[in-house]
């Protein structure tokens, strides 16, 4: 994963966070997605991925949604949006698609509606963001914590 | 006014004109600050004869800066379509201050020829040496030159951009200017996969820049694929007052310590790595 990607993982919104475990809240039925993938194709052409568990759509450096596997179950569901090219219609296409197979935005362990107002005040904060803002301001201001991220 | 790229575009749309959208570019090239912007130091050479293209904002738009100023340069650029895509090429033709036209149909013999007639060729090395002694900006290109000879590339083909790039730069301060940016930009550390710029490293000496972003599942099943085929794809750093900080393969040197890798492959890039842009860009 790279700086300028701002990540989350999609989740069902027929689910209540509060039963069940991360894992439990990030899986899905295939069938869930059945109807959708064609959409999810339209704006991001299914690419190869580095792991045959999962199947990527859109570039790797770019933005993506990865559909995760294990064996036929469907694990997670996780998007990365590349705010160095990110447009407004791209990310509005992406709203949709996470409408269209009802889910909600889970990051940093907390759920949020996929709304654009929600999703840019996260990108905003986000490393992603602030790094992508302005790159040598985020750098110098991981150099005076960088021992905590060391090791 | 704060604007943006994203912006100018936009109101490059709106009203009709590239050239509009060129000269915002100028003027935001010569206010950004980051060095190593190499789509600015492009486009600000490209200001001087540029004709209008719409491919040039539909490539820049979906992210394609270069195949952009490609389009732009459309009608004046003369080059076999298959050398096209190679980006180094082109800027040595525009650095050169060059104007060559786009000709699908020209083979690389016929090629070869014009560049040999329009520029004197001489012995790679005897160039390289000439170069060193043009100061940073010819040391710049002669490191280009070396790379793509130990590359493999035909040094024959090269030289005669680099030559013209010699000439140039011995007459014209801005031009050297600019191959200095260029070399800021990390340019040569993107030629291509194995070019001596990768090198390995102990991953200790690699400062993460962000928390882990992938899930427990994803991350085992990166650790697994590493075991089984180690690390395939470098791990990205900026180089910043002395410290090395990971800018893509966050996950990919977390695996590395976990494994108990001693060497990491690793890539040293530039900032910014291909020209951001901000959120607020989104709100055209």
């Amino acid at each position: 994963m790279a700086l300028w990607h701002f990540s989350f993982l999609i989740v069902s919104n027929k689910k209540s966070p509060e039963n069940m475990s991360i894992d439990q809240l990030c899986e899905w039925e295939p069938k869930e997605l059945a109807l959708s993938i064609e959409y999810l194709q339209n704006i991001l052409p299914i690419e190869k991925s580095w792991s045959s568990a999962i199947k990527q759509y859109g570039n790797h450096d770019g933005t993506n949604i990865k559909i995760v596997f294990d064996n036929q179950q469907i694990v997670e569901i996780s998007c990365s949006l590349d705010l160095r090219t990110l447009t407004k219609s791209l990310l509005a296409q992406v709203l949709q698609y996470i409408e269209l197979i009802q889910g909600n935005i889970l990051y940093n362990g907390i759920v949020y509606e996929p709304t654009m107002e929600k999703i840019i005040a996260l990108m905003k904060q986000s490393d992603a963001g602030q790094f992508c803002t302005n790159p040598r301001e985020y750098l110098d201001k991981l150099s005076k914590s960088k021992d905590k991220l060391k090791g | 006014m704060i604007y943006s790229k994203c912006a100018a575009l936009r109101q490059l749309y709106d009203q009709g004109g590239i050239n509009f959208y060129l000269e915002k570019l100028a003027a935001d090239s010569q206010r950004d600050q980051l060095d190593g912007n190499l789509l600015n130091s492009v486009v600000k050479l490209l200001c001087d004869f540029s004709d209008q293209s719409e491919n040039y904002v539909e490539k820049f738009q979906n992210g394609n800066y270069l195949g952009g100023v490609l389009s732009l340069l459309g009608g004046t650029l003369r080059l076999p379509k298959t050398l096209l895509l190679n980006r180094i090429n082109i800027l040595s033709a525009l650095l050169s201050g060059n104007k060559i036209t786009v000709d699908s149909d020209m083979s690389y013999r016929e090629f070869d020829k014009s560049f040999s007639e329009h520029w004197n060729l001489i012995p790679a090395m005897e160039t390289i040496d000439q170069m060193r002694k043009d100061g940073p900006a010819g040391e710049f290109w002669a490191d280009l030159l070396q790379t793509l000879i130990e590359m493999g590339t035909d040094p024959m083909f090269w030289l005669g951009l680099n030559q013209g790039l010699k000439n140039k730069l011995a007459n014209d301060p801005n031009t050297a200017a600019y191959a200095d940016k260029l070399q800021r930009g990390g340019f040569v550390g993107k030629i291509k996969p194995g070019a001596k710029v990768i090198e390995t490293i102990d991953p200790n000496e690699l400062i993460p820049t962000q928390k882990m972003t992938k899930s427990n599942r994803e991350f085992q099943e990166l650790l697994e694929q590493i075991k089984k085929n180690g690390i395939t794809e470098t791990i990205k750093y900026v180089e910043y007052n002395g410290e090395k900080y990971v800018v893509d393969g966050h996950h990919r040197l977390i695996a590395a310590k976990r494994l108990g890798f001693t060497k990491v492959p690793a890539e040293r890039v530039e900032l910014p790595y291909l020209g951001y842009k901000t959120v607020n860009d989104l709100f055209w």
